[in-house]
């Protein structure tokens, strides 16, 4: 046993004392090159900056967790010629991997659902800020979740708080409608509610975080969210065991993302999407470019497409079951041919770099409050 | 245990090329395994658990801030604490439902004349081929409300209720891992022959009670290395703890990790620290099981053994086979039956009309070049490589650790033990962090036009080889524990060499054994979820990964079609690997065991 203890002692300080050599190294490189970057976003503001070259030979590397992205990819690389290596997973490993990357990113451009958590990529360093010239082309709804650092675009946006409710169940039932957030706490909507888990689920962050800036603070939708445990809500995981909880009758309301909800109701699914009149949370789609990206040019290429009404167009023409296709388009001139609520909808804006770092405390007091 | 081993045989000076040769074979046979299990395993854990000492070792702007607090911070929670209690009883109950059940197929399947006992035992394979998170995703599918069978059937609440509850959970995890104890207690029967309960008769004794106090007890290594593995496999189990453990809210060690990881802000340290308390879990399973089987030795394999007799069932025959249908019911029929019949319409809720049925769910995954057929091919390559290298390198590890003295054996143990309840998850997170590190640019790797392991399918083959290492040197342990050391000896006594040793005696004796092994991690990589999903190469994704797309994406009919499509592949690699060795080998296998009765100058089992 001795042996042994030593033995993995041994290698243990060696693998300390070897990895504080070489990354004590790397760390004093990394520090000048941020100083850099910073100097020269801080001259970038306001103009477009200048693009990069792109070379058609290597493309660039896209991860995403959009619905309809290997379909655009595919898309531009018939219309430009520059190959896009994709990576498609859910946000969650997705984000995972791009953290674990840190300092030795593997991508270019990273493309999914939910500012707050593009916000956190943003806070540690790892986006790159760029003026794309197509910011001219946003709708007031665009530059209104476009942030003033452009670490990252939007490039359509959703709500992360409708509620979903089971069309025939209400009927049979005779239920009345809730109109707004606070009519959900009425008896008669007793153990019909759903909602999905934050700690899990990117969209329902968004979502209790704007609960939050409606109600007026953190504290007070903490309140709110204890009535509505009390009134019998329950959690799952994401929007699709909620969604499958409403389809199948065990509940009748559900909160999630609405993008979802119109695609099965596109599929022919009994559903009705109800926007609270106090206000909704906004969950725009968000993409970025690596502040270490090793084909900039492709990249920034990929984005100004993506923010194009050609780009747009192509993604509006895709496969209608296809959930993420029900956006509101942000781009001036982009048609829309799916069938959605596209006014009328009281949008809440987020303060994002708040509810970024506001995220861990708020989750966890949720799913020890709430979700258990 | 044994107390001579190989080494003290080999005294001979090595002064002849020959002997120089013979020592420069001895170390790559016991050199390179070790090395691929340090760069394999040990180097990717040891990365993440820097990690979550120094948080920012990897970051953007890395800096080596020790902050033990957040080790501290995950300890001091009181949900830690629930969440290891109801991970440990949950699967201390599974581990003692599977051995039961496990060691009570085995023993009916490979000693006894019950009728279909062939069809069982191929049974059993697809059963472990069935990924937890299927059979949780079919479970749950089949006990919701308004399910396919609930349309018809009309569970009552309280029926629901008592499954999505730990109770769930609990069967969920056995009916998933019974194969793990089947299979070890299988081939231990093997090799276990008919002396002993001959002997038994002689003197009087029943059949039941022959192998109630001899032979069950002479199984007693195989079916503790069925029941570890059971526990290891359940306490890292996502598949349930993302599927029925979450709908029954039920908080586990794992679905925390799972959480910390795939939410944003990503929690490396609490993922790290949690793997942590999985170790500190195994190292305790293994230290009793180390106590139990102490005392005594299990050698049954000697050159003595002769093939057993069957016992017959008589009155038994019908409850027995009754168990073994009901088994299979509940692990494969039915959840395979509701994955199929998903695949087959155009939306769950709707049911089964004709209206809603339809195969264009399989016609547009089999279109799809790089997701639907494209993935499977690649998961099938992937897989097929992962598994023979992980049984050529698992084997000499095994013997390393059981039959010789070379040091750091019992660190090569306790590694192998420990790695057997890494989840996938962690693993693959520390690959990341291991094999993106940008030090290693300074000897080539990752750098542009140098080696590239991280974002390649070789990353990805290296750690599906990683998952399935632990497993094949802990079942190859299993089995090498009944071969007895005096017929090693004797091998050496006539100047076998290691290498023969390992390729002319120990590998054929465990031909089973290691067959078993190649398809566990065979079916293990082609279902691979978090490995894949966090390590797959940018527009290559694999089986696995475009299944859980489509369940992401509410499109269960599309995501059941590729599942039951990988399913199918997987049955015809089993199908083959079975037949294909049983029509060859049947003959070969007959002359080896008349061949090895006959070698009547081996000494007397250790009893």
């Amino acid at each position: 046993m001795n042996r042994f203890t030593r033995a993995f002692a041994v290698i243990g300080v060696l693998l300390v004392v070897g990895q504080m050599v070489l990354t004590g190294n790397i760390s004093r490189t990394l520090a000048l090159q941020t100083t850099m970057q910073a100097t020269m976003s801080a001259t970038m503001q306001g103009t477009a900056s200048p693009l990069a070259a792109c070379d058609k030979a290597t493309g660039l590397t896209l991860y995403a967790a959009i619905g309809y992205d290997t379909d655009i990819a595919k898309a531009y690389t018939a219309a430009s010629g520059i190959p896009v290596n994709l990576v498609d997973d859910s946000t969650g490993p997705l984000l995972a991997k791009i953290s674990a990357e840190g300092s030795n990113p593997q991508w270019d451009v990273a493309w999914f659902d939910g500012d707050a958590a593009m916000q956190s990529l943003d806070d540690q360093g790892l986006l790159s800020h760029w003026v794309s010239a197509n910011i001219a082309s946003y709708t007031d709804l665009g530059l209104k979740v476009l942030p003033t650092n452009r670490a990252y675009y939007p490039t359509g946006v959703t709500s992360a708080s409708a509620i979903a409710y089971n069309v025939d169940k209400v009927k049979a039932q005779n239920l009345p409608l809730p109109k707004d957030w606070n009519d959900l706490l009425n008896p008669i909507y007793k153990d019909l509610i759903a909602e999905s888990n934050p700690s899990i689920s990117g969209p329902s962050y968004q979502h209790i975080a704007s609960i939050a800036t409606i109600f007026g603070g953190v504290d007070k939708a903490k309140a709110f969210f204890l009535k509505l445990k009390a009134n019998g809500l329950k959690i799952y995981d994401t929007a699709g065991p909620s969604l499958t909880q409403i389809t199948t009758g065990n509940r009748v309301f559900a909160i999630v993302q609405d993008a979802g909800v119109y695609g099965r109701i596109n599929a022919g699914q009994p559903l009705g999407i109800i926007y609270p009149t106090s206000g909704v949370g906004v969950l725009p789609s968000v993409m970025a470019i690596s502040s270490k990206a090793a084909h900039a040019g492709c990249a920034q290429a990929f984005v100004n497409y993506i923010l194009s009404v050609e780009g747009q167009n192509t993604i509006a023409g895709g496969d209608p079951t296809e959930g993420d296709l029900y956006y509101i388009p942000v781009i001036t001139g982009a048609q829309t041919k799916v069938k959605r609520q596209l006014e009328g909808i009281n949008f809440v804006y987020l303060d994002i770099p708040a509810y970024a770092k506001a995220a861990n405390d708020y989750k966890a007091w949720f799913r020890d409050n709430i979700a258990q | 245990m044994a107390t001579r081993t190989v080494d003290s045989v080999d005294n001979r000076p090595a002064v002849t090329l020959s002997g120089i040769l013979r020592r420069v074979l001895k170390a790559l046979v016991i050199g390179l395994p070790i090395f691929a299990l340090i760069l394999l395993i040990f180097y990717p854990l040891a990365a993440i658990t820097l990690q979550s000492i120094f948080p920012n070792l990897y970051a953007a702007k890395p800096d080596l801030t020790l902050q033990l607090g957040l080790i501290g911070q995950v300890l001091s929670q009181k949900r830690t604490y629930i969440a290891i209690f109801n991970t440990l009883w949950i699967s201390i109950t599974t581990a003692i439902l599977t051995c039961t059940f496990g060691t009570l197929l085995a023993v009916l399947t490979e000693r006894t004349n019950l009728p279909g006992r062939r069809v069982f035992r191929l049974l059993v394979w697809l059963v472990f081929f069935t990924p937890s998170y299927m059979l949780g995703e079919a479970w749950t599918l089949i006990l919701i409300p308004g399910s396919l069978p609930d349309q018809y059937l009309h569970f009552s609440k309280t029926f629901i209720e008592t499954f999505l509850s730990p109770l769930g959970v609990i069967i969920v995890l056995s009916l998933k891992a019974f194969p793990l104890t089947y299979l070890a207690v299988s081939a231990a029967l093997q090799g276990l022959g008919s002396e002993f309960e001959d002997a038994a008769h002689v003197v009087g004794a029943r059949t039941a009670r022959v192998w109630l106090s001899i032979n069950i007890p002479l199984l007693l290594p195989a079916i503790f290395a069925g029941g570890l593995l059971t526990f290891g496999d359940s306490i890292s189990d996502f598949g349930t703890a993302a599927t029925i453990a979450q709908n029954a809210s039920v908080p586990l060690v794992t679905y925390q990790i799972y959480s910390a990881v795939y939410s944003s802000p990503v929690d490396f340290s609490q993922a790290a620290t949690l793997s942590l308390v999985l170790f500190a879990l195994t190292i305790g399973a293994l230290f009793l099981q180390g106590r139990l089987l102490r005392a005594r030795s299990f050698q049954v394999i000697s050159g003595r053994t002769r093939p057993a007799r069957r016992v017959t069932l008589k009155g038994w025959t019908l409850p027995a086979f009754a168990f073994c249908v009901a088994l299979f019911a509940l692990a494969l029929f039915i959840p395979v039956l509701i994955s199929v019949l998903t695949s087959l319409t155009h939306f769950l809720e709707r049911g089964l009309v004709p209206s809603n049925l339809t195969l264009g769910n399989y016609t547009s995954v089999l279109q799809d070049n790089t997701n639907g057929a494209g993935a499977l091919g690649r998961s099938f390559v992937l897989s097929l490589s992962a598994a023979s290298i992980a049984g050529a390198v698992g084997l000499p590890i095994a013997f390393i650790i059981r039959r010789t003295t070379l040091p750091g054996r019992r660190l090569l143990s306790f590694l192998t033990v420990v790695t057997v309840a890494v989840p996938g998850l962690v693993l693959a997170c520390g690959y990341i962090f291991a094999w993106n590190a940008p030090f290693l640019a300074a000897i080539g790797i990752g750098t542009p036009g140098g080696l590239r392991i991280y974002g390649t399918l070789w990353g990805l083959l290296a750690v599906y080889i990683a998952s399935g290492l632990p497993l094949a040197a802990r079942l190859g342990i299993g089995s090498l524990d009944q071969i007895s050391q005096s017929l090693l000896d004797t091998a050496r006594v006539h100047g076998a060499s290691l290498l023969q040793l390992l390729t002319r005696i120990v590998a054929p004796l465990m031909r089973a054994s290691l067959l078993s092994t190649w398809l566990l991690v065979f079916s293990g990589s082609m279902f691979a979820l978090a490995t894949s999903e966090l390590l797959y190469p940018a527009g290559q994704p694999t089986a696995a990964v475009v299944i859980i797309k489509y369940f992401n994406d509410l499109r269960y009919s599309e995501g059941m079609a590729l599942t039951v499509l990988t399913v199918i592949a997987v049955s015809i690699m089993l199908l083959l690997l079975r037949a294909v060795p049983w029509v060859v080998g049947h003959s070969l296998r007959r002359r080896a065991i008349r061949v090895n009765a006959r070698a009547e100058n081996a000494p007397i089992a250790e009893l």
